[in-house]
């Protein structure tokens, strides 16, 4: 037992208190407040405020309709909701499922689901009379969160819960109990569900039109897909990017997509460049723009030649300036490199600037005495000494994969630090691992860079 | 490179570095108040004993070469990470007395990365546990009737993580 007059975690001012607070996730905080009194009444409203900071939305009417309701009920929300959460997984419910569901459940428990017309019925809704209500509700519920700042887009993975897709006016004895219980409902990845019947691509088109229809501003748009099998085919999103064709005019796409996205500062966004017919817009109001990072779907090999306006994933153009970015990251994309050194000169504040898994394509090689891969050696080293000129980088991470002789093999370069000082010692590897590579200066990169060619 | 002189609250002199005593900004803006020259003065640190103090030099040399920690423009606590590197989490392996100790003093000397690794270091003690072991961990008496604890679960059912 400790001596009272010893600090304890109890004892702590209030300040102290808050700031070992701020490191917990809201749920250990709720834990915080029930011990004591003392703590409860120091930490209350920090937990009110982080419980109410963040809000989980399915892509269903219902959960946004719930969302609108819980503003009224809780109006802590409308002061501190910061961190709208959409998940992009469909409810487990949809009726393809449902049909082999019903059938499966018959089966199995030789017994018959009570009225299966009517559970169908609940779940069948066309596309479009969903899309509708659930734009027309988020951008109701966008209007009153004025501190709103980030949106984020998720994927568990993780089923939609039952409350969260039946519409109101479901009858209550489907016995739901029951059907949760049951075991491809409750697990449908472990038992074989399609991953099909949970993605729901098309959401992030919803929820960009509400955005866009509210005006609301967004500081934060994040892309998160921790939980995702790279390899996964089904997260591709071929539709129109996330413009919005709704709008009577151009002036009015324009002041909406000002409204919205002025004062944006990181964008995160898996994105596809096939199919599209226009680059975006959206960068000539992005202008303060901090982060950003974009991938191309992963469905596919990026190998697509963009034309010169695409340029790198769609909607990002060569000729977009933004000119606070200070960090770009560009996965799995096919990039002409030329495109690439216009964008970097555009936006000369670059310092974090990170290049994996991309397809580059490089200049027409002149036909001349030199080979093709010592010409290919020396665009790369042409392309360092724009950086090395015009840039100021404190991080660069570059993947160079084998292509038509060069390089023989893979070349995956890191260079933490004042990499404008030709000094500083950079790190090549042939494997991307935690194991550490080859140091040398970045003048001997270029000696290696060469030498890779022979 | 000059050394300063700290006095503990146990009247125990301590010489530092002067440019790890600044990692200190409490210390920093002493010394550029008074023109940068205590070489012959002894800084009187009232609120942190000697054995504490040492703790806090040894934290403050091993990062003496750290940059400034950068201003948080979009500040926003709950994504906090609370990884801790390895050095600093053989450093706070202290009992509770001590790990108070440090973070008391790292707020009164003004040492911000200090702060955070102390604050981390209970936060990771704090993660996970259910009200009961966490009052288990740090000696916490429950003052609430189980009808107050129940109200204020109830209270607060709806909410999610």
């Amino acid at each position: 037992m400790l001596e009272p007059s010893l600090p304890q975690l109890s004892s702590l001012p209030v300040e102290l208190i808050y700031a070992i607070s701020s490191f917990l996730p809201t749920s250990s905080l709720f834990s915080l407040i029930l011990t004591s009194k003392h703590l409860h009444s120091a930490l209350k409203e920090t937990y009110l405020r982080a419980a109410h900071s963040t809000f989980t939305l399915y892509p269903t009417p219902k959960c946004a309709a719930y969302l609108r309701d819980q503003l009224v009920e809780r109006p802590y929300y409308v002061l501190h909701l910061k961190h709208l959460k959409i998940s992009l997984q469909c409810p487990q419910f949809n009726p393809p499922f449902m049909k082999w569901f019903c059938q499966a459940y018959n089966q199995g428990r030789r017994s018959t689901i009570p009225n299966p017309d009517a559970l169908m019925k609940s779940v069948e809704s066309p596309e479009n009379h969903k899309a509708k209500f659930f734009i027309d509700i988020l951008e109701n519920v966008l209007h009153y969160l004025d501190g709103l700042e980030t949106i984020e887009f998720v994927h568990t993975f993780e089923p939609i819960p039952w409350s969260h897709c039946k519409q109101c006016n479901d009858p209550d004895w489907f016995k739901i109990p029951d059907l949760e219980q049951y075991r491809y409902v409750r697990s449908p990845l472990q038992y074989g569900m399609f991953q099909s019947d949970f993605l729901y691509p098309i959401t992030l088109r919803w929820v960009f039109n509400a955005v866009f229809a509210s005006g609301r501003p967004i500081k934060h748009v994040l892309y998160n897909f921790n939980n995702i099998h790279m390899g996964s085919r089904h997260l591709r999103w071929n539709y129109k990017g996330v413009t919005v064709l709704e709008f009577p005019s151009y002036e009015d796409i324009m002041t909406q997509y000002n409204k919205t996205l002025k004062d944006l500062r990181t964008l995160q966004l898996r994105v596809s460049a096939r199919g599209m017919d226009e680059p975006s817009k959206w960068f000539e109001v992005m202008q303060n723009l901090r982060e950003l990072w974009l991938s191309d779907d992963y469905g596919t090999p990026p190998v697509d030649v963009l034309s010169w306006r695409k340029f790198v994933v769609y909607p990002l153009r060569r000729d977009a300036v933004l000119p606070h970015l200070r960090k770009l990251e560009l996965r799995h994309a096919a990039i002409p490199l030329e495109s690439l050194t216009s964008f970097l000169l555009n936006n000369r504040q670059v310092e974090y600037l990170k290049l994996q898994e991309n397809m580059f394509h490089l200049p027409p090689m002149p036909i001349d005495q030199i080979s093709p891969d010592t010409r290919k050696a020396d665009i790369w080293i042409e392309f360092f000494e724009m950086l090395f000129k015009n840039l100021n980088l404190n991080y660069f991470d570059l993947d160079i994969s084998p292509g038509a002789g060069f390089p023989k093999t893979p070349i995956y370069l890191t260079v933490k630090g004042r990499w404008d000082l030709r000094g500083e010692i950079c790190e090549i590897k042939e494997t991307r691992t935690d194991r550490a590579g080859d140091l040398m200066s970045v003048l001997q990169l270029f000696e290696y860079l060469k030498k890779t060619v022979y | 490179m000059s050394t300063i002189k700290l006095l503990s609250s146990d009247n125990a002199e301590l010489a530092v570095d002067k440019e790890v005593a600044e990692r200190s900004i409490l210390i920093k803006n002493m010394l550029e108040d008074v023109g940068g020259d205590m070489s012959d003065q002894a800084i009187p640190i009232p609120n942190v004993n000697e054995a504490v103090l040492r703790k806090v030099i040894e934290w403050c040399e091993h990062h003496k070469s750290d940059p400034p920690p950068p201003a948080d423009e979009d500040s926003d606590s709950r994504k906090k990470s609370t990884d801790i590197e390895e050095w600093d989490q053989k450093f706070m392996q202290v009992d509770q007395e001590m790990l108070f100790e440090i973070i008391l003093a790292a707020n009164y000397l003004d040492i911000k990365p200090l702060l955070d690794v102390g604050c981390k270091t209970v936060a990771n003690m704090i993660k996970g546990k259910s009200p009961e072991e966490i009052r288990k961990t740090f000696n916490i008496q429950n003052d609430f009737t189980p009808e107050e604890e129940d109200q204020i679960r109830r209270e607060n059912e709806w909410a999610e993580e």
